[in-house]
């Protein structure tokens, strides 16, 4: 977990440092595309050979619909009442 | 859109080599994906410290802008634990681990795979695409019937970039620059907030 932290923070630091070169900053964002293509591609391998997952991807749904429409409901309605007080007021 | 289903077609991709079992051994190292999320961490520092222009942008905002980000934050926590209970096998720390994604699919999943295992790993990444989907679809009716802010907090993190085409033309080009502001807030707490929970 500490190394996570790490990772994110040494790169934040270097992306300051780098601000004025777009083009190590343009490569870097490159990099960072395929590097998500590769673990995705990873995590996907390892639920393919889980037959525990596989069998039950269907559920995984369902739960993953539950929690999604959960967490956007709960964030849109309280961001209703944040725009009521802050826009109507005025 | 185009990226997102590049992404989804290489986990499709990983999911049927790895079901029909032409994986070559080396791939299967657990270390590869340790080293490739580290890898990735590193890049999505590199790739927020050197967005000049969004950290331009929260000077010009006020303080009070915060509350936009942090109003989505909690209502998206509030939301997935008070479903929690309802899932019979996700406990509500998994939960806000799954609602920390903020639609920030790819880093979530691979993060909480990692930290957890890969049965919350893929919740993760269908839950947060899902977001995103409902998002796109759905901006038009937020805007309109639960005001501007409704499709910023929808997008969450992927305000700043994929859902905010639909964000800037259904809340109106003046919300682009909030927008902007908040999905980059956001996108920077998802690692913090995944590993902060599941570590806890």
């Amino acid at each position: 977990m500490f190394t996570l932290f790490l990772a994110l923070a040494s790169g934040t630091l270097l992306g300051v440092i780098l601000r004025r070169r777009s083009r190590l900053l343009a490569a870097s964002n490159r990099i960072m595309s395929l590097s998500i293509f590769a673990l995705l591609f990873l995590l996907g391998l390892s639920v393919g050979t889980n037959e525990d997952i596989t069998h039950s991807l269907d559920r995984l749904g369902l739960e993953a619909l539950v929690l999604s429409l959960a967490g956007t409901g709960g964030s849109v309605l309280l961001a209703y009442l944040l725009y009521r007080r802050l826009y109507r007021e005025k | 859109m185009k990226n997102s289903l590049l992404i989804l077609a290489f986990f499709a991709v990983g999911v049927a080599s790895g079901a029909l079992e032409w994986i070559p051994a080396w791939l299967q190292h657990p270390q590869a994906t340790h080293y490739a999320l580290l890898l990735l961490l590193f890049l999505v520092g590199v790739s927020v410290g050197g967005d000049e222009k969004a950290w331009e942008l929260s000077r010009h905002l006020h303080a009070r802008v915060l509350l936009i980000p942090a109003t989505i934050l909690c209502g998206t926590l509030i939301g997935v634990a008070l479903v929690a209970p309802l899932l019979v096998d996700i406990s509500v720390r998994e939960a806000l681990a799954v609602g920390s994604g903020l639609g920030y699919y790819s880093l979530s999943s691979v993060l909480i795979t990692e930290l957890h295992g890969e049965r919350l790993g893929v919740i993760a990444l269908l839950a947060n695409v899902m977001r995103e989907i409902l998002t796109l679809v759905l901006a038009p009716l937020l805007a309109r019937y639960l005001g501007k802010l409704a499709p910023i907090a929808a997008g969450a993190a992927t305000a700043m970039d994929t859902t905010l085409p639909v964000v800037s033309r259904f809340s109106g080009s003046e919300y682009t620059t909030v927008a902007i502001f908040s999905g980059v807030v956001l996108m920077v707490l998802v690692p913090l907030l995944v590993t902060l929970i599941l570590g806890l």
